[in-house]
């Protein structure tokens, strides 16, 4: 069963304004899909209608195969798909981090014992396991977030939709919950990022462009990123070391084609200097 | 008009048990036409530091001036204990205590219409019933005396200034913009006093690629024709080796180097004790140099680009 797959999906408003124009997408269990598209591309309006926060216009989706239009199942697909978004200070609920990540499973009459259990390995799954009896207010950005997830967790979802969920952190806060992420992709959940910061959809298994609410590209990174010029047409761009890489390639260094990360992009060029 | 600080402290809490220092002896001068950057991590001092520079918050240790503003405020102690000679605003003789604070007031709300400062998601504090009202309340604010023609001419100049259609957004709402379109008018609201120093706390944080390349093609632009000063808070490594004349790194409260970009990233270390990162140009160029190959560069990608080929060019002569 795929853990996600909409069909013909379209959403407008009342005002006839469209935002997403039939989308087909469909996500594999344990897969990690980043969503990458610009401002009012439709993306974070289809991360609602996957959680059922909103009823497409027409077309389906279903998680785990349970239609999100049916309103008996959204209980089920909301436990079994949690969302976090892009405010830290929006998400937090309670003022002690352990009250915060109950609120979940006490929603849903998860027993008080094992609550407690819950909150120890959704801390523990992002880290955070020294900060149960502290206060969100006082957490950096990227501590919010880890908890906004850590609560998430406590609900044991089997896909996590990340919204954007580090726009506004910086760089250390972003690598602290990106490493997160990865790690619980690892141990097997669906992951479905949206963001614009191409670097983390550099080591993702599959890339969607969204632009004017259509798909307009699908494929591993390294695939998509290898096609500039429609990125940029997207109002996307490519990360700043495949951008040195094509330029330096134009400029007639023998740099190889798939170069995206800093890290490829050194080792390439040290390696050419050292040998001539 | 030159920024000048000397011996600038801040103490958040003072005399309780939460006393924390939050800037610890700043001297800094940031001259008339710079693009400033000011980096450092959360919890640096460099948003405490720009808040100082229009008078949120009143400097109460060391100096600072904005232009010929002086920005030292004085408690009443403090007041006290100045004699006639040194007491501000003293034509021979010093004012009363209250006098002195309304004075003092005074020249701040002055200074505000000349030093703006845009904070981050600056799209959070719109307020206006449509883009005229939200534009319009600085200039009220600020020029109480303009009659509506006036109002209008600046408010109309603000907001094509910012790159927007005048005519199409000035009676929308602003809520029903684009996130990027929100901040543009985020932004001709500070801009329509005219001010001559520009603060930005983390101005594209959260736009996407395209929209942030526009708001800094924007800003280079208002510096050029209108802004003589422009300061950026920035976590971006990358934009601020693009983008800068000279940057400030604050750490815990410290600042620790004031160097133009080709000199401050030449030498990595220094950024990378205080746990920041160094932009790709400087992280490959310091790589090369290890390999023996020493690339001249300002680190933009640009001319970082266009070095390396020029270098690899000269090699594959050579052999």
């Amino acid at each position: 069963m795929k853990a996600l797959e909409t069909s013909n999906l379209n959403f407008s408003y009342e005002d006839g304004k469209t935002i997403l124009n039939d989308v087909n997408i469909s996500v594999e269990q344990g897969e990690y899909v980043c969503l990458l598209g610009k401002n009012g591309s439709g993306k974070s309006t289809l991360a609602r209608i996957i959680n059922g926060l909103l009823t497409p216009t027409s077309g389906t989706v279903k998680v785990f195969g349970l239609d999100s239009s049916d309103k008996a199942n959204l209980f089920e697909i909301r436990k079994r798909a949690g969302m976090v978004f892009q405010n830290p200070d929006n998400q937090m609920v309670a003022s002690i981090v352990e009250d915060d990540i109950a609120f979940g499973p006490e929603n849903i009459g998860v027993p008080p014992k094992e609550i407690g259990e819950r909150i120890d390995q959704a801390l523990a799954a992002v880290k955070m396991q020294d900060f149960r009896k502290a206060t969100p207010t006082r957490l950096s950005g990227g501590q919010k977030q880890r908890i906004a997830i850590a609560g998430v967790l406590a609900l044991k979802p089997e896909i996590l939709i990340l919204d954007e969920s580090t726009a506004m952190l910086d760089p250390h806060g972003r690598e602290e919950v990106m490493s997160v992420v990865k790690e619980l992709n690892a141990s097997g959940i669906t992951v479905i990022n949206i963001t614009h910061y191409m670097d983390e959809a550099l080591d993702c298994d599959r890339v969607i462009v969204l632009f004017d609410g259509k798909v307009m590209m699908q494929g591993s990174p390294t695939e998509v990123f290898a096609r500039s010029n429609e990125l940029e047409k997207y109002g996307l761009a490519m990360p700043k070391a495949a951008y040195i890489a094509q330029k330096l390639r134009a400029g007639g260094l023998p740099i190889s084609k798939n170069i995206y990360s800093g890290e490829a992009l050194e080792k390439e060029l040290c390696e050419l200097f050292h040998r001539g | 008009m030159r920024i000048v600080s000397q011996g600038l402290t801040y103490t958040y809490n003072k005399s309780t048990p939460f006393e924390s220092k939050a800037l610890k002896n700043i001297t800094l001068t940031v001259e008339e036409g710079e693009f400033f950057g000011i980096i450092g991590h959360t919890g640096s001092g460099k948003s405490t530091f720009i808040q100082h520079l229009n008078g949120l918050i009143p400097v109460s240790e060391g100096s600072l001036y904005v232009g010929e503003t002086n920005m030292k405020f004085y408690g009443k102690k403090e007041y006290a204990a100045l004699s006639d000679q040194n007491a501000p605003y003293a034509e021979g003789k010093k004012l009363s205590y209250r006098k002195y604070k309304k004075a003092y007031k005074a020249d701040m709300k002055k200074l505000r219409s000349r030093v703006g400062v845009v904070f981050q998601y600056p799209e959070y504090q719109l307020f206006g019933e449509t883009v005229f009202d939200d534009v319009a309340f600085g200039v009220k604010n600020f020029f109480p005396e303009s009659t509506p023609q006036e109002v209008e001419k600046r408010v109309k100049e603000a907001v094509l200034r910012v790159g927007l259609n005048y005519d199409e957004v000035k009676d929308k709402s602003p809520f029903d913009l684009s996130g990027g379109q929100k901040r543009r008018v985020a932004l001709a609201g500070v801009i329509v006093t005219e001010p001559q120093i520009l603060v930005l706390d983390e101005p594209v944080a959260g736009l996407d690629p395209q929209g942030k390349k526009e708001l800094l093609a924007l800003l280079h632009t208002l510096h050029k024709n209108v802004i003589k000063t422009i300061i950026i808070v920035s976590h971006d490594m990358d934009d601020v080796a693009e983008n800068c004349t000279k940057v400030a790194v604050f750490s815990k409260g410290e600042l620790i180097a004031v160097a133009p970009p080709r000199e401050l990233f030449k030498d990595g270390e220094k950024l990378k004790e205080v746990g920041l990162d160094v932009p790709l140009t400087a992280r490959l160029a310091s790589a090369l140099a290890e390999t023996g190959t020493v690339i001249d560069t300002d680190f933009t990608a640009e001319d970082f680009i266009s070095r390396v080929i020029e270098k690899y060019k000269n090699r594959v002569k050579r052999t």
